[in-house]
């Protein structure tokens, strides 16, 4: 499980304004199964870079199920638990307790779940282990529907959206779940939203989950090329332009327990724009694209 | 399900039957999914492409930002061997083609050439120990005649240099006030080259047409490059002393000789017409410049002609004069409004009557030396060759001239390979980068002396920056069509199918794609800033 063709010399600098150091040690490997452009597996890769080797990952049924390979393959160099989908956080929990009964208290614990596994199956799970502010990191990778079952609408896909489940697209009635509203009723240790396509603020968000200590939720918004009907090299841009437009602001609970925004764009785009880069909004009429434009402004 | 028995068998250190996976996913070649494959696809720079010496800019800039000062000195000398004279003199066609003018502001190339060329001028040149028993002669010390020996030396070619003044640089000593390019600087650069490749430097040494053909049997080449040192000056103007040309009088100015005289009409609109006005307004003379068409229109440097109205030059546009009369102490000049006829100016109504000790035509160059007629085979550099134009072109056409003399004693000019292998590769354009990693920061503003601080003397009116304040402003360079193993490709793979090694010398072998395992997504393609990366059929 070395990747010793993999190593890179000197300074990571990929702009003049990206002065953090990033590792050059993989804990992800070649080889998994995710569809090409995948963002749920580039995330995955810089949150163990983060995160380090002293890692235990806790995963439910979702994508990552998947891509991590079939038995006896993994992708991960570090110990993985694969649990039914609702039990993700009270596995986690269990890993936990009996690390701490080891006195291992320097793992972490990541309980790694897609949105389907969060927002709706998992819901009851996370509630309890946050609720005992159980010491992990639990990191939803939301890439808006159930995308490795074949593209079901879940509460975490955006109105509008096509899905195999909404196929006139999902009822504007219906917005995407609060879940960073849900998981602040509960008093987490450390809070936020991020996504790779800002490697800066993604980087530190995991930092500061990683030194922090109790319950810990960060809501990552993976782009998924195949469900979104996107092409997969565009997969990052759009992933950005979510950010830009406001649809998936990049947000943090500070000191005083509010949530803010860690970023504002500096030339913002309207939802439209970003709703034209998907093959899954060609239903969204231009009265709902303006309601939501009004809902992020 | 797992039994007691496991739970036993795991304490003793046996996972058989369980199932836990230990083999890594990197057996699977899902490098089969793809019908995309990314590869390096170098471009040639639009700064590149501008640059009459084909600089490799995109290269040393990142040399230079990388702290490499004299790594980024040696590409610019490859092909230019005056950096500390063109960086100042250069009107930068580099910079007027620079991508990040599209992003906010061009990269200040010409100053980190200036910094770089100050650098140089105590590094010897580099010289390849080539002898070979060829020798050429070359007329003239100008930037041409000086290229010219640079690059025949290199090639192990003996030179001797023949210039008729008293000391050599051609236009760039007797043309270009100090004021742009102090002598100092360009005496030291001379200097440099002339001591690096041991060039025989004759000066007061004029060749007439009619000592070519015993210059010819001497020597294995010859190349002419005297330049356009006389300004040309209309024929119905009046043959009297107080009507004299530009290039003359810059001359008498770079001598330091007394210059009678205190009103001056100057007529014309280029770099010689500003350069002779701003010199005289320095020896506190009373001076008019006369263009015919209007300011924009000026074949000057913009920079320049900026620079002379802030110091508060008495500049009349489209103004022809239309009749001189020489009354004994002076001359009266009759002004008239210009007219256009088709492209054509001429004289419309009559403005004024003007008086004048000196009027200087700045209006044409024209050689002072009798080689027109002579044999076609002799080899022509510089002004002499092409017209009037730039320092830098000056330099390449006696790089160009160098290797036809190279080509002629049956070899192959120094790097030629190099700068033909940059100049097939496809152009990139503004559009091709990828630039959501970065942010607007402005150029850096480069100091200078203020109009009060310098209009009575010549001195060097840019101060320039220090290297390391330089360093800042390449790191501003896109690098546009060349790898920086930057590395962002590498972060954005979703497959963790791209090494970066930026130990290899070789610019192919430093991003190396796992074709076993990429899938084709294009993310790399889509993040490299530089349009580097590029998707091909892979089917």
């Amino acid at each position: 499980m070395t990747n010793n063709n993999r190593s890179t010399t000197g300074k990571n600098h990929f702009t003049d304004d990206t002065n953090w150091q990033i590792t050059n040690a993989e804990l992800m490997e070649s080889g998994h199964m995710a569809c090409p452009g995948c963002g749920a597996s580039l995330s995955m890769r810089h949150v163990l870079k983060v995160l380090g080797p002293e890692t235990i990952v806790v995963m439910p049924a979702c994508c990552w199920a998947i891509i991590a390979g079939g038995q006896p393959t993994t992708a991960l160099s570090v110990p993985l638990l694969h649990t039914p989908f609702a039990v993700a956080a009270a596995a986690a929990s269990g890993v936990r307790q009996a690390l701490t009964a080891q006195k291992k208290e320097h793992i972490q614990i990541l309980t790694w779940a897609g949105d389907g596994g969060t927002f709706d199956i998992g819901l009851q799970g996370i509630s309890g282990a946050a609720e005992r502010h159980e010491d992990m990191i639990y990191i939803c990778y939301d890439n808006e529907a159930y995308m490795n079952t074949g593209i079901q609408q879940s509460s975490a896909t955006p109105h509008g959206a096509w899905t195999t489940t909404t196929p006139g697209g999902k009822d504007f009635k219906y917005g995407k779940k609060d879940i960073l509203a849900i998981i602040k009723a509960h008093n987490p240790g450390y809070l936020a939203s991020a996504t790779i396509a800002y490697p800066d603020d993604f980087y530190a968000k995991i930092e500061k989950a990683k030194a922090a200590r109790g319950f810990r939720f960060i809501h990552l918004l993976a782009a998924c090329p195949s469900g979104w009907k996107i092409d997969s090299q565009n997969a990052l841009e759009v992933t950005r332009l979510a950010v830009e437009s406001g649809v998936f602001p990049l947000l943090e609970m500070n000191d005083e327990g509010a949530i803010e925004k860690t970023y504002k764009p500096e030339n913002p785009i309207s939802v439209k724009e970003y709703l034209a880069t998907q093959g899954r909004f060609k239903k969204i009429t231009a009265e709902e694209t303006e309601i939501w434009q009004n809902e992020i402004s | 399900m797992i039994k007691l028995k496991h739970i036993e068998a795991i304490r003793n250190g046996d996972f058989t039957g369980l199932p836990i996976s230990s083999t890594s996913t990197a057996v699977n070649m899902t490098g089969s999914w793809k019908f995309f494959r990314p590869t390096l696809k170098p471009k040639k720079s639009p700064c590149f492409e501008a640059c009459p010496l084909h600089i490799l800019i995109a290269e040393y800039m990142q040399e230079f930002a990388a702290g490499n000062h004299l790594a980024a000195l040696e590409i610019i000398r490859r092909n230019n061997p005056m950096p500390a004279v063109t960086g100042r003199v250069c009107p930068h066609f580099c910079q007027s083609a620079c991508n990040r003018t599209d992003f906010d502001e061009a990269v200040l190339i010409g100053d980190i050439e200036r910094a770089l060329g100050d650098l140089g001028l105590t590094q010897p040149y580099s010289v390849e120990n080539q002898v070979c028993h060829e020798k050429a002669a070359i007329i003239g010390s100008g930037p041409a005649g000086l290229a010219a020996a640079v690059f025949l030396a290199r090639a192990g070619v003996k030179v001797t240099i023949f210039e008729q003044s008293e000391a050599p640089g051609g236009l760039l000593r007797y043309g270009i006030p100090a004021y742009r390019l102090p002598r100092q600087i360009l005496e030291k650069e001379i200097k440099n080259i002339v001591e690096s490749y041991s060039i025989d430097l004759r000066c007061n040494h004029k060749i007439e047409s009619a000592s070519l053909d015993n210059l010819r049997k001497e020597y294995d080449a010859v190349i002419a490059a005297p330049g356009l040192t006389q300004s040309s000056i209309p024929e119905t103007w009046p043959e009297t002393p107080t009507v004299k040309g530009a290039l003359e009088l810059l001359a008498a100015i770079s001598r330091d000789e007394p210059i009678p005289g205190e009103d001056f009409v100057i007529i014309g609109g280029g770099n010689a017409a500003l350069d002779t006005a701003r010199s005289l307004k320095r020896l506190g003379k009373t001076v008019h410049l006369i263009y015919r068409r209007t300011i924009d229109e000026m074949p000057a440097y913009p920079d320049e002609i900026i620079e002379a109205q802030s110091e508060g030059l008495l500049l009349r546009e489209e103004t022809v004069i239309e009749e001189i009369i020489d009354n004994g102490r002076g001359l009266s000049l009759n002004l008239h409004r210009s007219r256009k006829n088709g492209n054509r100016i001429e004289a419309g109504d009559f403005i004024e009557t003007i008086t004048t000790d000196f009027l200087i035509a700045a209006t044409g160059q024209e050689s002072s030396s009798d080689f027109q007629n002579c044999a076609p085979e002799l080899l022509r550099a510089g002004d002499f060759a092409h017209g009037a134009a730039s320092v830098a072109e000056a330099l390449a056409s006696g790089r160009k001239a160098a290797a036809t003399a190279l080509r002629k004693f049956g070899r192959l000019p120094e790097d030629s390979t190099t700068d033909q292998e940059t100049q097939n590769l496809p152009p990139i354009t503004f559009a091709a980068l990828h630039l959501n990693y970065y942010s607007k920061k402005p150029a850096l503003k480069i100091p200078q002396l203020d109009e009060k601080t310098r209009s009575d003397n010549f001195s060097e009116i840019h101060l320039g920056l220090s290297l390391e304040q330089l360093e800042v402003e390449a790191e501003r360079c896109f690098h546009c069509g060349s790898c920086t193993t930057c590395g962002i490709c590498w972060f954005f793979c979703p497959d963790v199918a791209i090494a970066i090694n930026r130990e290899s010398d070789n610019a192919e072998s430093q991003i190396l794609f796992d074709y076993d395992h990429c899938k084709g997504c294009g993310q790399c393609a889509e993040v490299c800033p530089r349009g580097v990366i590029e998707m091909e059929e892979d089917l």
